[in-house]
């Protein structure tokens, strides 16, 4: 569905930082000075400043407010926060507390396009801003974002500010993910270069935050140019109250890569067979091309034997198919990943089992340096292991398709989700001619 | 800026299909939620969406609160023939910032520890009981 103008797009991003980085105060101050606030927390907003006598509003309690307000009392893993402006959509996945911080971060990210690690201007670099940007690139989040934050408390001092870009730039060649990297002076608290650009930062000629957020390009974080349709559901109306429909048998699921268009030669994995797409239907009408993440209904030209956890592929940029499968883990259950053991493995939309056949290494995530066969992988740690599925998989590595590179862990038993996974990009491809007797 | 572009309720509403397909597929006896309010006409045309031009593959489930206006019941009772579509009526219960939340045999809600929801891969493996 292309458009004449720009259309409103939706930005996911989280929000990283230790604890008294300015993580709440940040995000109530977008919320506050791009006026999305409710007239009843704006009013009960500043009543509490004016009790308090101190003037100013306290952002934080705006936003551990509304996080309290939307747990009732629950522990929720990730809270999500819509504001909006002129331009674009957001949505803050605002991962809570300290407990469990990888396994929610993880989750909270998954998702994102973007990554804001908050950097205290007194304390520069730390360990968890090493920990914090190197899951956002394990997660293969596309933009990210170093705020350093409290500038006001280090005098606006430009050399600092330099300092701490330098530091952060010294190991960024190691992530080696992130298509675009903004380092941005802020104060969070007082509202310099949030929303409105600060007057201490005269040396600053970079976009303010929230400018940022609106302009960074993310129509390319999709992948548009390998066409992968995990099957979802298969379309057959049984008895249909037309008769038009009678012999109707479509193929439905989210594109999770790639362009597809009608006429073009596809095959369906794992069994091979080919065929060409005759349809494309959906229920406003059937486009010629459809795109990744437009959910479809495919109809082909041959009836196959197809099913959910299939996958239908386009003939150019093949992925792999294995049953041998190498992943980077974040295992994110109390009782450890240990060798040997099967889990349920869900993949785009097929599940099927899969026993851990090593577990390679741990990756110490302040170092980045991985440590070579542990006996197990403990709760939040990261790994690279190796499984063999009970069936074979097809897929790309993460890093070319978040959608079809990843993976869940299930345990057996009881159906506790246990891992997220990343695969490794595939070690050889399916052949354009596999099958080619098929049909 | 490309033309392989959706605008935000074009990708909100694809995703939407993607978990309504998923509910469909992996659970046993899912049913969709119909009170005949704004929300739920907007679900209600989601899941044709997701599954035209077949018929919706799961009941509608309505829940009588005993405080329906009568032109509510019969909006719903209208729209679930207009559809096809199986219409159960229930009495009265009560969810919350996820997709997918489990009830142990008891019909209790572990709150503590629920499920993380990565990527767009849920988990929806119901534990016997």
């Amino acid at each position: 569905m292309p458009h004449s103008h720009h259309p409103i797009e939706i930005l996911r991003f989280n929000t990283c930082g230790s604890v008294d980085d300015g993580k709440s105060t940040l995000i109530g101050r977008l919320l506050y000075d791009s006026k999305n606030l409710m007239e009843d927390q704006l009013e009960a907003l500043e009543r509490s400043a004016d009790i308090t006598g101190a003037g100013a509003i306290n952002l934080a309690n705006l936003t551990d407010g509304l996080r309290a307000e939307r747990e009732q009392g629950i522990t929720i893993d990730v809270a999500y926060r819509y504001f909006a402006t002129p331009r674009r959509k957001f949505i803050v996945a605002d991962t809570p507390g300290h407990v469990q911080y990888t396994r929610n971060m993880v989750t909270g990210a998954s998702t994102a396009n973007l990554s804001i690690v908050l950097v205290d201007a007194r304390n520069g670099v730390i360990e968890q801003s090493r920990r914090h940007t190197y899951l956002a690139a394990l997660l293969g989040i596309p933009h990210l974002v170093i705020a350093v934050n409290k500038m006001d408390l280090v005098d606006w001092n430009e050399e600092r500010f330099l300092e701490i870009r330098d530091q952060i730039e010294a190991f960024l060649p190691r992530l080696d993910v992130f298509k675009d990297v903004k380092f941005i002076p802020i104060s969070a608290l007082n509202g310099d270069n949030v929303v409105e650009r600060s007057k201490h930062t005269p040396w600053y000629e970079g976009p303010t935050l929230l400018g940022h957020l609106e302009t960074v390009h993310i129509a390319s974080d999709w992948n548009l140019s390998a066409f992968r349709l995990p099957v979802q559901w298969v379309n057959r109306p049984n008895n249909p109250r037309d008769a038009a429909w009678h012999d109707f048998r479509g193929l439905s699921g989210q594109i999770a890569g790639g362009i597809v268009k009608v006429g073009q030669k596809v095959m369906v994995l794992p069994s091979g067979t080919k065929s060409t797409v005759k349809e494309i239907w959906t229920y406003d009408g059937s486009p010629q091309e459809a795109f990744c993440p437009q959910s479809v209904t495919l109809v082909l030209e041959h009836d196959l034997d197809v099913s959910r956890g299939d996958t239908i592929i386009g003939l150019e940029n093949l992925p792999g198919m294995s049953a041998d499968l190498h992943a980077k883990i974040c295992w994110m259950h109390q009782r450890p990943l240990q060798r040997d053991r099967k889990y349920f493995l869900k993949h785009t939309t097929q599940t099927v089992q899969a026993i851990v056949t090593d577990i390679e290494n741990r990756i110490n995530i302040s170092t980045f340096d991985p440590e070579p066969e542990p006996d197990e992988l403990a709760v939040n740690d990261i790994g690279e292991i190796r499984l063999r599925a009970s069936r074979p998989v097809v897929f790309d590595g993460y890093a070319a398709n978040r959608l079809t590179g990843s993976f869940i862990l299930i345990e057996q038993g009881t159906n506790l989700t246990v891992a997220a996974g990343m695969l490794q990009p595939p070690t050889e491809l399916v052949k354009p001619e596999y099958n080619d007797f098929a049909i | 800026m490309n033309s392989y572009q959706l605008d935000h309720l074009q990708l909100l509403e694809s995703e939407s299909i993607h978990v309504v397909r998923e509910v469909a597929a992996e659970f046993e006896r899912p049913a969709l939620l119909f009170s005949g309010g704004k929300d739920s006409i907007c679900l209600l045309r989601l899941a044709e969406k997701a599954f035209r031009p077949a018929d919706l593959p799961l009941p509608l489930l309505n829940v009588d609160t005993g405080h329906h206006f009568p032109e509510l019941n019969e909006f719903r009772d209208r729209r679930a023939r207009q559809l096809g579509a199986r219409l159960i009526v229930r009495k009265v219960e009560d969810a919350m910032e996820r997709f997918f939340s489990f009830r142990d045999s008891f019909g209790q809600w572990d709150t503590k520890y629920q499920r993380p929801e990565i990527w767009n891969r849920y988990n929806a493996r119901v534990n016997a009981g």
